[in-house]
């Protein structure tokens, strides 16, 4: 009963911070899928040194941890003049985190289609491109759908380091209002219901996409 | 051997090597093609007939020797291969159907995509293409629901829908069941009465026999013997082709 008074009286604060994770949450899954489809195809591709770069970002994002990244970003770019906000700074190191996983989502999506698919489609005259985006991607696409709702549910969760750099997200709201009140139980409670609604609502979203490309997923090549 | 002049050849091959790695599988082939000919490769597996296959539609890149088509030597590195794979068909031995796109939507892709025609002619046409392979009640089924047989018959049609010059076989019988091979090799027959240039990669021998023009037996890498089906099969001058023969007939 305490319990439901307390989170009745603090929810509203919860609010902007709730906008502020999604905000995180969206753009940097928007931005990681953007790094992530160029550098699969870098991967993919047969120029040297575009794999080098590919492997390079993939190794040192996947062999730091992230809060490390986003304290780079936001405590040490300073030093040599890249002034971002502390929104930003979370937005481009999420981002930029999200990218190296979602690429290894997207290439490994990409290379389990069978390579006859490829070569029956530039047998009848398609380039590359074309050959990509008609036969293979969305073949693809159905493989890369579970992992990559996967990651867009870590990314969520993972958004709570931006708190470390400042940006008033949900944990680091929840954090300030438990040493300045001493309820710490209840605010670190309401953090995770908050994060755990957030986390059910997602997956629900991606369970039922994952349904209707079971069912239609031949459809996605018009979508293409 | 070759009495033909360069332009009458739909195909000139001409001492081809290709490595894969250190493996040295074309060892300088040489073969040419004439238009309305059918000329069947024969040959242990690995023996490189399927790479000299591939190697024709610019699959496999060969590291040395030419390739003319029509009289005119194709440069990989400075030619448009997509516009001379539209002009060359090529049925694989595992069909490669596209599995996310219905029959008909199989054999329109590739003129609406590459030749630009529109979808209404497109179809027509598939559907005529249906009919000549028999499967004029299966164009809204998928890939998956159809037979292997049926599959295989539904890439002929995919490749010649593209209209092309010559068609490429790549086995195109090896991944079916026993019963299901007389309707491919049916329908390969008809276009061999009909005209259509071919280069095909098989183990049917009475296909061979009946069907081809000239018949090539590979090994290792080399031509070994090449001459009419009569020539090769019932007077083979190799010893390499006998013992071949022994095994396999």
């Amino acid at each position: 009963m305490q319990l439901l008074e307390f989170a009745k009286t603090y929810t509203p604060l919860f609010i902007p911070a709730t906008w502020i994770t999604l905000q995180l949450t969206v753009l940097s899954i928007l931005l990681g899928c953007g790094l992530g489809l160029l550098t699969a195809f870098a991967k993919l591709s047969d120029k040297k040194l575009l794999n080098r770069v590919a492997d390079v970002y993939i190794t040192v994002i996947r062999g730091t941890p992230l809060i490390v990244q986003l304290s780079f970003i936001y405590f040490a770019l300073p030093g040599i003049g890249i002034n971002l906000s502390a929104f930003t700074s979370a937005v481009v190191g999420l981002g930029i985190h999200n990218g190296a996983y979602i690429a290894e989502i997207i290439r490994g999506g990409i290379q389990s289609i069978d390579t006859g698919q490829m070569e029956a489609a530039r047998s009848v005259g398609m380039d590359y491109g074309r050959a990509m985006r008609r036969i293979i991607l969305p073949q693809a696409f159905r493989q890369i759908v579970p992992p990559l709702g996967n990651q867009f549910i870590i990314s969520l969760k993972d958004s709570s380091l931006a708190g470390l750099i400042t940006v008033n997200e949900i944990y680091m709201t929840s954090r300030r209002l438990g040493a300045s009140t001493y309820q710490q139980m209840e605010f670190y409670l309401m953090a995770g219901v908050f994060y755990l609604l957030m986390v059910t609502v997602f997956s629900l979203i991606v369970n039922r996409l994952e349904k209707r490309l079971q069912t239609s997923s031949r459809q996605v090549s018009e979508v293409l | 051997m070759e009495n033909y002049s360069t332009e009458k050849q739909m195909v000139r091959v001409s001492k081809l090597h290709k490595w894969f790695g250190d493996l040295h599988v074309l060892r300088g082939i040489s073969v040419d093609i004439a238009p309305s000919e059918v000329v069947v490769f024969i040959g242990a597996s690995g023996s490189g007939k399927s790479t000299l296959l591939r190697c024709l539609n610019f699959l496999e890149d060969a590291q040395q020797g030419e390739i003319s088509f029509k009289g005119r030597q194709i440069d990989p590195k400075q030619d448009n291969l997509n516009r001379i794979r539209q002009r060359i068909g090529m049925v694989f031995q595992r069909f490669n159907l596209f599995p996310h796109m219905s029959v008909l939507q199989n054999i329109m892709e590739g003129p609406v995509q590459v030749m630009g025609q529109s979808r209404d002619e497109a179809k027509s046409e598939a559907l005529d293409l249906l009919e000549k392979v028999g499967l004029q009640d299966k164009t809204d089924e998928y890939p998956d629901m159809l037979s292997g047989g049926q599959q295989q018959r539904v890439a002929i049609a995919r490749a010649l829908a593209m209209k092309p010059e010559v068609m490429l076989f790549d086995e195109p019988t090896s991944a079916l069941d026993p019963e299901l091979v007389g309707e491919v090799l049916e329908v390969m027959k008809d276009l061999a009465v009909e005209g259509m240039t071919m280069a095909v990669v098989t183990h049917e021998m009475g296909f061979a026999r009946e069907v081809a023009d000239r018949v090539v037996y590979i090994d290792e890498g080399e031509i070994i013997e090449m001459g009419s089906p009569d020539q090769v099969f019932d007077h083979p001058k190799q010893g390499r082709t006998q013992e071949f023969l022994s095994r396999i007939l």
